[in-house]
């Protein structure tokens, strides 16, 4: 499998297409994500005319999984070493998926000169208290992980296929630093984001959790289209494959053919058995819910235990 | 067809690794429910076809005329026929 040394880390990588063609490069999402995602939605639609270069972000698939180094800046460090290492000197397209999309932005600030365009696919982008919410998101991960209630009352997924994410995800949680590096990410402040003058297309579904994010985006980036899929949630790029990789082939299309980009908004509706993403983020609420409240209800068992316990002091 | 089918489960027992091994794998094993292959080793299943055969066979973009739902369904077999139908044409042009 094709890796490339960055930084000490090793870090899996494909690359695809037409290597005389403009380079997309595709950044995954956090935590159970890994370039697999964007491998089999959105690379195949843009083979044909583009060269496409996936990775493994750290931690993440079959990349190496160091203990530190799991903040934006070192992601946005870990992207440039790649391109350097492969020869790639842009400027390139950026596409990111959740977490892949804050990096994206993240990297076009601060190397403009090497980025050509930005599509960002729900992009949860920091603003104050960003880092607080992801850390607790990923304490809750932990938490739901290492809990055998938490085990039982989701029922026997069982299943090898499972086991081994489960077992992935849980490691990176416990093993790394990444909830401290997420805590203490910085906000992107808004003038950041009006110098942005790229050609950006942003997607989000319409009942996503960061459907602010798509407002921001629509009102501080000097040339933004945004496209929200009708009843899709937070994993668009999955409940409406087949429509999102229409627009973005399209999206590409036109920068190929040089036009002009200008601020727009517009609905996509989506096929007949996509979307559903209203129960989906229901379902997700749920399961939040009730995981905030074991989370709180063991804390409270486990402060009480400490208590009890003759001459014991407060826990530190 | 069952020569393609066999070259598959050899790199499927090669990419999943010692767990692959105990596994029955024919036409019919579906990659998600009886192989359970996880989608990154579903990648590194398709560069070790890729590189097997070539430039006789264009894996992703095949995976392009796929909706998700079929690439979660697909199996082995139906794998194996689209190397082979991209075979006989390679061998008939």
């Amino acid at each position: 499998m094709p890796e490339l040394e960055v930084g000490g880390v090793s870090l899996h990588y494909q690359r695809l297409g037409r290597p005389e063609g403009e380079t997309v490069v595709m950044l995954h999402g956090m935590l159970v994500d890994n370039l697999s995602s964007l491998y089999l939605t959105l690379a195949p639609v843009l083979v044909g005319d583009m060269d496409v270069v996936l990775y493994d972000q750290r931690g993440h698939g079959r990349s190496a999984r160091p203990a530190t180094g799991y903040g934006v800046e070192q992601s946005v460090a870990d992207l440039e070493a790649l391109l350097a290492g492969l020869g790639i000197s842009g400027p390139v397209h950026l596409l990111g998926n959740s977490y892949g999309a804050l990096v994206a932005i993240e990297t076009a600030l601060a190397r403009p000169g090497l980025v050509a365009s930005l599509t960002l696919i729900e992009a949860h982008f920091a603003v104050d208290g960003w880092g607080d919410h992801v850390a607790h998101d990923l304490e809750l991960a932990g938490f739901g992980l290492s809990e055998s209630d938490v085990q039982d009352w989701l029922g026997d997924f069982g299943g090898r296929k499972l086991n081994r994410l489960a077992r992935k995800v849980e490691a990176l949680i416990k093993e790394t630093s990444m909830i401290e590096d997420l805590r203490v990410a910085r906000a992107l402040p808004p003038a950041a984001l009006r110098g942005l003058d790229l050609p950006t297309l942003a997607l989000y579904g319409e009942h996503s959790d960061a459907i602010d994010r798509a407002r921001d985006l629509e009102a501080l980036l000097p040339r933004c289209e945004l496209d929200l899929f009708a009843d899709c949630a937070h994993s668009v790029l999955f409940e409406a494959t087949r429509t999102v990789r229409g627009v973005v082939a399209d999206w590409y299309r036109r920068l190929a053919r040089g036009e002009t980009i200008v601020p727009a908004t517009h609905r996509v509706e989506v096929g007949e058995a996509e979307g559903e993403g209203a129960m989906h983020q229901e379902h997700v609420d749920f399961y939040k819910a009730e995981l905030e409240r074991r989370m709180g209800a063991a804390m409270g068992r486990t402060a009480l235990r400490i208590e009890a316990r003759p001459g014991a002091g407060r826990p530190s | 067809m069952a020569e393609i089918v066999a070259t598959i489960a050899r790199h499927i027992h090669e990419v999943i690794g010692e767990e692959g091994f105990a596994l029955d794998i024919d036409a019919g094993s579906s990659f998600s429910e009886d192989v359970e292959i996880e989608s990154i080793e579903f990648v590194a299943l398709a560069e070790r076809l890729q590189a097997t055969y070539g430039e006789r066979i264009d894996l992703i973009a095949w995976l392009g005329e796929l909706d998700l739902d079929e690439i979660i369904d697909l199996t082995v077999g139906e794998l194996a026929e689209f190397i082979d139908a991209c075979l006989r044409d390679g061998a008939g042009a």
